[in-house]
This record gives C-alpha cells, sequence and structure tokens, in this order.
C-alpha cells in the first residue's frame, strides 16, 4: 500500500467523507469522489509545499472535485431536459434522509434538508465552518477566498438558514394541525 | 420542535451537531478502488487522445483519397502560391529517388531554427504554444525589440503569433504575464487571471498550461517559477492540485517534426520524454512518437559515429547515408542542432556521408547550437 496514501487516509479520512458527502448527500457518489480526491493529491502530492496545512489543501481539492461533479451533473441534466423536453423540477428526485441524519431530531433532519437550498458556496462555508469545525481562516484557505469574503458568506447562509428553517418549522406545524383535525 | 425565531446562535449549535458521517469500506478496500481507479484514468487520459487523433487520421485518409482525382489542377494551383510550403507528404515521397528539391532550391526551405548570426542586432522571444488540438507545445521565436523589458517582449511576442496561420491555440495564454523577478532574473513570475480557463477545464488544458509555461521561461533562461493567481500567490487548480512554484530542470530531450495539417507549416518540437545520452536521442529520433510527432531522422540516413570533445560533437554519417536535397535533410541538421542544444552542447560538427554541406550547414566546421526553435515571420516586425 501506498505509504503517502495510509498517511492520508489515517489522517484525514473522515473529515474527507464527511465533508464530501455534506456537499453531494448521496453516499455512493461521495465514495466515488473521494477516490478522485485521492487521485488528484497523490498526483500532485510532491508538489505540495506545506504553505497551507495539509488538511486545507486536501479539502480544498475535495471542494473542487465536488464542484466538478455539480458542474458535469448539471449539464447532464441540461442535456437529458432538452431531449425529453422534462422540466427541471421533474429530474429532482427526493431522496430518503440518511441513516445517520434519520435517527436525529427534528431540528437536525429539518437543518438538513435547509442545507440543501441554500447555494454551493453557502453550503461549502456552512459545512467547513460549523460542520468540520474549520476556522475562518482554515475555511479561506481551503476555498482560496479572503477571510472578509468567508464571513460574508457564512452571514448570509445563516441569515437564510435561519428563514428557511422558520418556513419549514411553519409548515411542518400545519401539516401537524391538519394531521390533527383530520 | 423549536417554533421561536431561530438566531445564529441557535443554528450554529444545531449545525455542530449534525452527526459525522463516516465511510464504511475498510482502509483495505478504499486503496483497493483508488488502484483501479488509477489505472482507470491513466487509460482514459492516452487512449481516449489516441483514439481520437486515430479517428482524424483515418477521416483525412479517407477525405484525400476520395478527393484525389478531381482536386489535381486544383492542387497543381496551391503548389504554385504555396512553394515554401513543404509538408510531411514531401517528406515520404523524397525517400523514393526524386529528391523534391535541387540543392540551390534550399533557399525556398523554411528554415526552423534561429542562429545568432540571424539575429542581425534584433532580439527574440520564445513562446511555447499548445497546438490548436492540445497534444504538443510548440516553441516559437518571434522577433522583438532588443531594449523592451522582457515581460513586453513576451507580450508582443504572443500578440504577433497569428492562431489561424500556425496552428496554435493561444486561449490559455491569454491574460497570462510572464516576466523575471526583481530579485533574480532565474525567478520568474507568472501571473494568470481568474478567468483563464485552466481554473475551470480539465486536466489536459492544465498539462498543456503549465507546459506552455514551463516551456517558455526555460527558453527565456529561467530556472523557478512562480505562480500567482491575480495577486495571490500559488495557483488551485481542479485536477493537479495547487500549483505554487515549478523548478525547471534541465531536459535532455529529442526534437521531432510536428505539423498541425497540410495547410500548415512543419514545427521542431521536443519530445516528451528525456533521454540518458545525446546517441540514445539521435537513435530514438529514427522513429515516431505517436501520431502527431514524426522523426526527424529519415531511415535512409545512418548515424556512423558520435564523438564529444568539450562542448562540441562530432556526428560522423555513414557513406551509404543518402544526404539528399530533400526538406527532410535540413530540418535533420535543424533537429539535430537543437537537440544537441538540450544536451548543453554548444557547437555540431558533421561529418562523413558523401556531402560537403546540407544547405548552410557546412561539413567539416563547427556549427552553433540555435538562439531559438522555429521562426515565425510577423506582420509587423519589430524595429
Amino acid at each position: 500500500m501506498d505509504s503517502v496514501f495510509e498517511e492520508l487516509y489515517e489522517k484525514y479520512h473522515d473529515d474527507i467523507f464527511n465533508f464530501l458527502f455534506y456537499m453531494v448527500r448521496n453516499r455512493e457518489q461521495a465514495e466515488d469522489l473521494v477516490q478522485e480526491v485521492y487521485i488528484k493529491v497523490l498526483r500532485s502530492y510532491k508538489r505540495f509545499k506545506g504553505k497551507s496545512s495539509e488538511k486545507t489543501w486536501l479539502l480544498s481539492i475535495a471542494r473542487h472535485v465536488a464542484i466538478d461533479f455539480f458542474r458535469k451533473q448539471k449539464s447532464w441534466r441540461r442535456r437529458v431536459s432538452e431531449k425529453f423536453d422534462w422540466n427541471d423540477d421533474q429530474l429532482c428526485d427526493i431522496q430518503p434522509l440518511p441513516e445517520e441524519i434519520a435517527i436525529q431530531k427534528e431540528e437536525i433532519q429539518l437543518m438538513y434538508r435547509c442545507l440543501e437550498r441554500c447555494t454551493v458556496d453557502q453550503q461549502l462555508v456552512i459545512i467547513l465552518r460549523f460542520i468540520q469545525s474549520l476556522s475562518i481562516t482554515e475555511t479561506a484557505e481551503t476555498l482560496g477566498w479572503t477571510e472578509s469574503k468567508v464571513k460574508t458568506t457564512q452571514h448570509r447562509a445563516l441569515k437564510v438558514l435561519k428563514r428557511y428553517m422558520e418556513e419549514e418549522a411553519a409548515k411542518g406545524g400545519k401539516q401537524r394541525e391538519k394531521i390533527s383535525v383530520e | 420542535m423549536k417554533k421561536f425565531p431561530w438566531n445564529d446562535e441557535c443554528l450554529q449549535h444545531t449545525l455542530q451537531q449534525m452527526p459525522m458521517i463516516k465511510d464504511y469500506r475498510s482502509k483495505e478496500e478504499v486503496y483497493r478502488r483508488l488502484v483501479k481507479a488509477r489505472k482507470t484514468a491513466r487509460l482514459k487520459a492516452w487512449f481516449l487522445p489516441s483514439l481520437a487523433s486515430v479517428v482524424a487520421a483515418m477521416i483525412v485518409v479517407a477525405l484525400s483519397v476520395s478527393s484525389l482525382p478531381m482536386k489535381k489542377e486544383r492542387e497543381e494551383n496551391a503548389e504554385k502560391s504555396n512553394k515554401h510550403m513543404i509538408t510531411l507528404q514531401a517528406e515520404q515521397r523524397s525517400n523514393g529517388s526524386q529528391p523534391l528539391l535541387s540543392a540551390n532550391e534550399y533557399d525556398d526551405i523554411p528554415s526552423r531554427i534561429v542562429t545568432k548570426a540571424a539575429l542581425n542586432g534584433q532580439d527574440i522571444a520564445v513562446v511555447g504554444v499548445p497546438d490548436e488540438q492540445s497534444q504538443v507545445v510548440i516553441p516559437l521565436s518571434v522577433p522583438v525589440k532588443k531594449h523592451e523589458s522582457v515581460k513586453r517582449q513576451l507580450e508582443t511576442a504572443k500578440t504577433q503569433i497569428d492562431e489561424q496561420t500556425w496552428g496554435v491555440s493561444k486561449r490559455l495564454l491569454n491574460g497570462v504575464t510572464i516576466e523575471p523577478s526583481r530579485e533574480s532574473k532565474q525567478v520568474w513570475i507568472v501571473r494568470v487571471s481568474k478567468q483563464n480557463p485552466v481554473f475551470s477545464e480539465g486536466f489536459t488544458s492544465e498539462t498543456m498550461f503549465l507546459s506552455s509555461i514551463e516551456e517558455t521561461v526555460r527558453w527565456m533562461g529561467g530556472k523557478k517559477i512562480r505562480f500567482f493567481t491575480e495577486n495571490k500567490e500559488g495557483m488551485e487548480l481542479s485536477h493537479s492540485g495547487y500549483v505554487q512554484s515549478m523548478k525547471i530542470f534541465n531536459k535532455k530531450r529529442a526534437y521531432y517534426l510536428y505539423q498541425r495539417g497540410q495547410s500548415h507549416p512543419i514545427f521542431l518540437v521536443p519530445s516528451p520524454q528525456h533521454f540518458p545520452t545525446f546517441f540514445a536521442a539521435l537513435k530514438q529520433m529514427k522513429k515516431d512518437v505517436g501520431a502527431s510527432m514524426r522523426s526527424a531522422i529519415p531511415q535512409r540516413v545512418h548515424i556512423e559515429r558520435v564523438d564529444v570533445r568539450q562542448d562540441n560533437v562530432v556526428i560522423r554519417f555513414a557513406l551509404d547515408s543518402q544526404l539528399d536535397a530533400s526538406p527532410s535533410t535540413y530540418w535533420m541538421v535543424e533537429a539535430i542542432l537543437l537537440t544537441a542544444k538540450e544536451f548543453g552542447f554548444r557547437s555540431v560538427t558533421f561529418m562523413g556521408g558523401n556531402v560537403k554541406r546540407i544547405g548552410p550547414y557546412i561539413f567539416g566546421k563547427k556549427i552553433a547550437v540555435p538562439v531559438g526553435p522555429n521562426p515565425i515571420m510577423v506582420t509587423s516586425p519589430a524595429r
């Protein structure tokens, strides 16, 4: 086994997988993407100078891999919708909650759903800052942004998440009321 | 479930409670899949472009065969107007008993090197530019004003290269500034705009971009490159990862013939692989490299001996070599001179072969290695 792979796996595999999973929301896709991350990392490991931390360097590669995946998916969806004249909405498949989320309390489940409604940039910041517990500096390093951009995006992301959570809570409340009347 | 208005603290607290999603696979399984995926990636990287080249070549052959009888007259006219365009097809025909050009017609063959004497007080800037199909990086020498800054010289050179005429694509180099650093002439600064396609395209574009920059800086005398994305140090490339700097090592490469298409000129391009010795490189120059790079030393030419005398190398051709007056012989000499430069020689002496000279290259005399490859004529020459 490649010693570089072994070392990186031991130190960062869980973080990389967790990050990719929250980005693509599908275990199999996260498994495929994590392979791509390793391919790219092993290819360019000799060029890594250690100016940024190994973790942020790996996460920045994972971020590129995820964005590439979204780009490909988008063009595939565009091609399919052009061919079959479907609405974009019809192509959205509502996936069941992953087991790890489904067993959590309702707030967590709702948060998982609401996170999906954020933009990719907002999701990146939220995942890195709060789920991966990276600092503002580390997040900026990973994303190649300035710290002020991270702060602004984080602020906006929390603002929209708040709105979505309240909307969802209201919907949930109404649904429960409706169910109880029936 | 919380029904009160959410504040930032509550949101952050909930986000921090999101569970860690783990990969169920073992380390061994992940590694096994990685090895498999790497093999597939390598196969894709080599097989698909090669397949595309083969298909393209088959289409070209099919088209040229089908249109041959009808287009004879048109071809004759084209030959007249394009007298100096000598193609690889010409080389194939020249393998027979009829040499295409007689010795005094060497003047009509465009040289593929720049000699120090030919500079005539001018300067050249060498820019490595990818061909239209992103297969090779072609180093092109462009005449520039002598007293301008190197940055300006390279900028001018880039603008002077006409993509259609030379069959190259400059898009990866647009908006890229290349200049020596203030501290050292050996360290070069390459500044790339965020909009450059290298950030949004695949691995091929990244490789082409890095190879073009490396080739340019190598010819301009740099030993190290520091990359900047606008004002931020480094480049975050999707496939190659984070690239902050690159060292320019001595590469001992061989030169081959490359032609984008029938309407484009032939260039001399360096091989992707390196060779341990000059002799090994010469031996390899008799073989094609893939579909795009053609051998620079024709099969009818035999090298009997190579002697290294300090910074001069003596090449003796066997007497049965057919050093005829064809363009391929002329470009062979130039390809050997460029290859000799790669190996650090300052001059080459050609001997044997039953000839006294090949064009301007006189046998038995030291010939200085070129200062640049592939000179291109520009519309408004530097004053």
